[in-house]
């Protein structure tokens, strides 16, 4: 009952039809004439029937941007870059919003092979790749039907090369689409929302503390115990601190 | 003027009662005198009174008194009067008895109030043998014409106690010791104290001698300076001598008979130099129960810590401030270190001192003032810190505590704008202007949360059904391109039953004298064959192409020719009437063994 009353609502929002009293398009309505927190409410509304969208998360963190809460801004744009990694305009805004935040790390150099391959995967999406990994491997079919049938010898043997070829692709791209909703599905990034966290050396309130980060810091959760969280700093520095300190994107 | 005269007249008028109320009765007699030295016992009374009452004095005898005077001053400074009156009461007195006496208080009363006077001790030595002369006016003539010897002037650095705790405070006396007359002082040199902080205790500038009895022997000391001295390192200290230039006044040895040389010269000054003995003293560790956050304050000490508010702003400064206060060593303690929380930005304490060096040791208070400015909102809380210190009398330490504050601090009005202004400073002409960019409004799909393509079936099945239907279709493939293989080997394996048939039908034919149906049997029969066998479609045969085909096929000329032959030999037998049957017996064995012979020869 509850997944037909979402799917209902789904479709309700993404129908023009609807269009005079889609919650989104109200929402939207507020945050042009500036009422910026009713615009936050309206947007959760949306999100906490489950339903979701990298506009909506990116509107949403621009509410929050307007209303000056920048770690809750960072958070939302981190959760549609997630959804939708490859829009521009999510990367400005929290490029933007990242300028606030008070702690900058040097991020730790990767090798460039590998960084070219992240910069790969984070420009589609987890589902597009997904079709795109599928599609290849029709294509490859395609080309392996070629060089089964053909009469012509030059003919099969492209059809030889496009297919294995198409074929190494398609693997590359299941892959990145494997790695994509990992990173959707696992979410082992935190945001920092207490205006400044002591960072301990240990799981206890009377460890050695650290140093110190800031609200609206991005963090790599790496491990846990009880209400105590591991974290990772894009520098590589290590630290727990309290559950209650972060907001996972 | 004789305004002038009249205010004047109150205000003395008014400064006399004001003195009236503070009576002050007290008894002055020298600390020391010799057996059977006669001396002064003065009461002296700031104002007017009746009826003095002397306690019982034993042990002395009272040789002469009371002998009373009055005195009276007016002071006017700065345009203020002050008057005073002072009466006294002399009492001279000769010693008795060899000991030490109390003299219990006397009394007086003033304007009918009984007013009692101090205590005093006097302590009655017995003459030195060595010591000439008795009688105080005899004695100074003597003291002034005895030989100048380390017994009759020396100088020494006394000390309150030669053990002590280290941070505890000594009191150093610097004294001088003399029989002598004293004209003056010259140079002199303090020791250094190294090893010691030492504070000087404020004395009378004037040095006033005074009567001392020293192993029996009765000197005039003289305090030069006080110190207290806070040992700075255990083990023993040596404290260097002290050296005093004295001028001692003398009369001179060789008494000259002239008038005026008698009146003029007859003294004579002379510089004494003195040197004390260096003193030692032990200094203490402390006890081995030392407390964690003992950091060598010494004494007795309060502490009080006041914040002065806890509810801030952030970027709003909130100072605390720590007050140890007490007898000890305060000028050497160090400020406490709070355990501030991280984000607070904390500047170094700030230390006030107001501290009085007695004889009791140092006393007062050490303050230090943390200015503290909470950076970011939120709760924090500033932590209890132990301040501990060792108590000398008690021998133990003793640890006070600060109290636990709790700070709120509400989010600043430039908290966050304010770090956007610092940090679009840096680059200030680029980043004028700069927004985000405004909300997508354009229509998007949804989808529920958590939904991803990856993985789930129907992701799987877009891999599978293509992949299926490649299989099926090169299954499907194969399996056909087998069948049409074997029409064609079945047409060629039946071939030559086919022609057998074929000429069967052909002999029947014959049997009936059925000439032309004999000679179309035939025909069909080599012509089917050869299609068969071939793979070739009957329309394509004809006699002109046939031998062609044939050769391809590999088929031997001669075998070629008759099969030709055959052909030739029906064609011409079918239209020709002549033909007998015998011809059509041979005929019909050619044929026989034409197509024997080409099943065998075609591949």
């Amino acid at each position: 009952m509850k997944k037909a009353l979402q799917i209902i609502l789904v479709l309700f929002i993404s129908t023009q039809a609807w269009a005079q009293v889609n919650p989104i398009t109200k929402a939207n309505e507020m945050y042009q004439k500036g009422e910026y927190e009713k615009a936050i409410q309206a947007y959760q509304f949306v999100l906490d029937t489950h339903i979701e969208a990298p506009e909506i998360y990116f509107n949403l963190g621009n509410s929050f941007y307007k209303s000056g809460e920048i770690s809750s801004a960072i958070l939302n744009y981190e959760r549609a870059l997630l959804l939708s990694p490859d829009d521009k305009d999510i990367q400005y805004n929290l490029d933007l919003a990242r300028k606030h935040v008070l702690d900058k790390f040097e991020v730790l150099p990767e090798i460039f092979v590998k960084r070219w391959f992240t910069g790969i995967r984070n420009s589609f999406s987890a589902n597009l790749w997904a079709y795109i990994s599928i599609g290849l491997f029709f294509l490859a079919l395609l080309f392996a039907s070629f060089y089964l049938y053909s009469n012509k010898a030059g003919l099969k043997k492209i059809g030889f090369f496009l297919a294995l070829i198409a074929f190494g692709i398609s693997l590359l791209t299941y892959s990145f689409a494997s790695k994509k909703t990992d990173e959707i599905t696992l979410r082992e990034y935190a945001i920092i929302f207490s205006p400044s966290v002591t960072i301990k050396g240990s799981p206890d309130k009377s460890g050695t503390e650290l140093f110190l980060l800031h609200e609206g810091t991005k963090v790599k959760v790496i491990d846990s115990l009880g209400d105590w969280r591991n974290i990772q700093l894009s520098d590589g520095n290590e630290g727990w601190l309290k559950k209650e300190d972060i907001e996972m994107i | 003027m004789k305004k002038i005269f009249l205010s004047l007249l109150t205000l003395i008028l008014i400064s006399t009662s004001v003195f009236a109320d503070g009576i002050k009765f007290t008894a002055s007699a020298p600390n020391v005198v010799e057996l059977g030295e006669q001396f002064r016992l003065t009461y002296s009374l700031n104002s007017k009174g009746k009826n003095i009452q002397l306690p019982a004095l034993d042990g002395f005898r009272v040789l002469m008194g009371p002998s009373t005077s009055s005195n009276m001053s007016t002071q006017i400074i700065n345009g203020k009067v002050t008057s005073s009156s002072s009466y006294s009461y002399t009492y001279v007195l000769l010693a008795e008895k060899e000991g030490k006496f109390n003299i219990k208080p006397a009394s007086i009363s003033v304007k009918g109030d009984k007013v009692s006077s101090n205590t005093l001790t006097i302590e009655v030595v017995k003459v030195n043998k060595t010591q000439q002369g008795s009688g105080n006016n005899q004695s100074k003539n003597a003291a002034a014409s005895q030989k100048i010897t380390q017994e009759n002037l020396f100088v020494k650095v006394h000390l309150d106690r030669k053990s002590v705790y280290m941070g505890e405070h000594i009191v150093a006396t610097i004294k001088v010791y003399t029989r002598l007359t004293i004209a003056g002082f010259g140079d002199s040199k303090f020791p250094s104290f190294d090893g010691f902080l030492s504070q000087e205790v404020p004395t009378p500038g004037q040095i006033s001698l005074q009567r001392e009895n020293v192993n029996g022997t009765i000197y005039n000391t003289g305090i030069i300076r006080k110190l207290i001295l806070f040992p700075q390192h255990t083990g023993e200290i040596t404290i260097d001598p002290f050296e005093l230039e004295c001028i001692v006044r003398q009369q001179r040895a060789n008494k000259r008979s002239g008038f005026f040389d008698d009146f003029f010269d007859n003294y004579q000054d002379l510089r004494v130099p003195r040197k004390s003995k260096p003193i030692k003293i032990r200094v203490k560790d402390f006890p081995k129960s030392k407390p964690a956050s003992f950091d060598g304050a010494v004494g007795k000490f309060n502490l009080t810590t006041t914040i002065d508010k806890d509810s801030v702003k952030a970027n709003d400064a909130i100072t605390m401030r720590v007050k140890v206060s007490g007898n000890g060593n305060l000028k050497l303690i160090k400020p406490l270190e709070f355990n501030f929380p991280a984000d607070f930005e904390v500047y170094d304490p700030k230390t006030t001192q107001n501290l009085k060096s007695s004889e009791k040791g140092m006393s007062g208070s050490t303050t230090f003032e943390y200015l503290i400015i909470p950076r970011h909102g939120g709760e924090y809380e500033i932590p209890s810190v132990d301040f501990s210190f060792f108590d000398p009398k008690a021998r133990i330490f003793r640890t006070r505590s600060t109290p636990k504050f709790n700070i709120k601090v509400a989010k600043g009005d430039g908290d966050a704008s304010g770090t956007v202004i610092s940090s679009f400073s840096k680059e200030k002409v680029k980043f004028i202007g700069k927004d985000i960019r405004f909300i997508k409004t354009n229509e998007f799909e949804s989808q529920l949360k958590g939904e991803v393509f990856f993985g789930t079936t129907n992701f799987y099945l877009g891999y599978l059904i293509p992949f299926v239907l490649f299989i099926l279709a090169f299954v499907f493939n194969r399996k056909r391109i087998k069948e049409n293989a074997d029409t064609i080997g079945q047409k060629n394996k039946r071939a030559n039953r086919v022609a057998m048939k074929r000429l069967k039908a052909a002999s029947a034919s014959l049997k009936a004298k059925q000439k032309e149906q004999f000679y179309d049997e035939i025909l069909k029969a080599i012509w089917g064959y050869t299609s068969d066998k071939l793979s070739l479609p009957l329309e394509n045969l004809n006699k002109e192409n046939i031998s062609e085909i044939l050769l391809d096929k590999g088929v031997e000329v001669e075998l070629k020719d008759e099969f030709l032959s055959i052909l030739d030999t029906c064609e011409f037998a079918r239209y020709s009437p002549s033909a007998g049957s015998s011809e059509m017996d041979e005929l019909y064995q050619t044929s026989m063994d034409t197509i024997t012979k080409l099943e065998k020869n075609i591949k």
